[in-house]
């Protein structure tokens, strides 16, 4: 069985990510956040997003 | 294992182990009952947090879907973990696994969602995509008549279902095709394993009713 791949960023790196992720969902952390809040995202990579930041920002 | 926390002590210097071995969990529970080499990621970033799921990567924040043995359908399937306040167990802060068909839209049948502190529906919970006469005919708008829009209470934080329990729930519904007759065993095993994890958490959140059943048991 294949090792689990471990990926290590930095703040600097995972703080890019994140904006990229939220300008390829067309969103705002706010709005994103506004989903999540009610559990109603409009799309699946919404909720994938939510999941890696939620509470980061 | 995963509805997990409670992972061994160690330093706060070894989250990537942690992580490690907890993608290592995901990994080998699905690819000795349901998939084949599914390979899972975990991504490590402060302050002491860790993704994992399939098709992580340093630019992609974003879990993917993956098809189970025969493509019966496909799961989608992240955590959000983080340490604790101690700084020595990894907690998970939020996870989903959803279930798709394995149509070409990949219909979402059912997700299994948890996420800490939440006030307007439960932390842990299902929904389920599809019709509902029952809603259909509710009076008044109860959530627009959606039934994916309600949240089924599911165990709450400690008790909320597992990878195994979607497994075994994929399997006895004929929705996905063991790898072979050993998947009991394999979910036996890690629940087991999980299960003690769980109670060390238990008893070192509550160690006087720990110390009460001891005396109970004659044990001092």
């Amino acid at each position: 069985m294949a090792d689990v791949e471990v990926i290590k960023l930095s703040r600097a790196e995972y703080n890019r990510t994140v904006k990229a992720e939220l300008r390829r969902l067309g969103l705002t952390y706010s709005q994103l956040a506004e989903q999540a809040r009610t559990r109603q995202f409009t799309s699946e990579d919404a909720r994938r997003v939510w999941l890696a930041i939620g509470g980061s920002c | 294992m995963p509805a997990g926390y409670g992972w061994p002590s160690v330093a706060a210097a070894d989250l990537q182990r942690l992580a490690r071995e907890f993608g290592e969990t995901v990994q080998r529970i699905l690819n000795t009952t349901v998939c084949r080499d599914v390979r899972i990621s975990a991504v490590v970033y402060e302050p002491g947090m860790v993704l994992v799921g399939y098709g992580l990567g340093k630019s992609s924040l974003r879990t993917a879907r993956f098809p189970v043995l025969s493509r019966r359908c496909w799961l989608d399937i992240g955590y959000r973990l983080r340490l604790d306040e101690a700084g020595r167990h990894l907690a998970v802060a939020a996870s989903f696994m959803s279930v798709f068909a394995a149509d070409d839209d990949k219909t979402c049948l059912c997700r299994f969602d948890y996420e800490r502190g939440k006030g307007e529906y439960p932390e842990a919970h299902l929904q389920v995509y599809g019709e509902s006469g029952a809603l259909a005919s509710w009076s008044g708008t109860p959530k627009r008549r959606q039934l994916e829009r309600l949240h089924f209470a599911v165990g709450g934080r400690r008790y909320r279902p597992t990878l195994e329990d979607v497994v075994e729930f994929l399997i006895t519904e004929g929705l996905a095709v063991p790898r072979d007759e050993g998947w009991r065993e394999v979910l036996r095993t890690e629940r087991e394993a999980f299960q003690r994890i769980q109670l060390r958490a238990a008893i070192r959140r509550d160690p006087e009713t720990a110390r009460e059943v001891l005396k109970d048991l004659g044990i001092s």
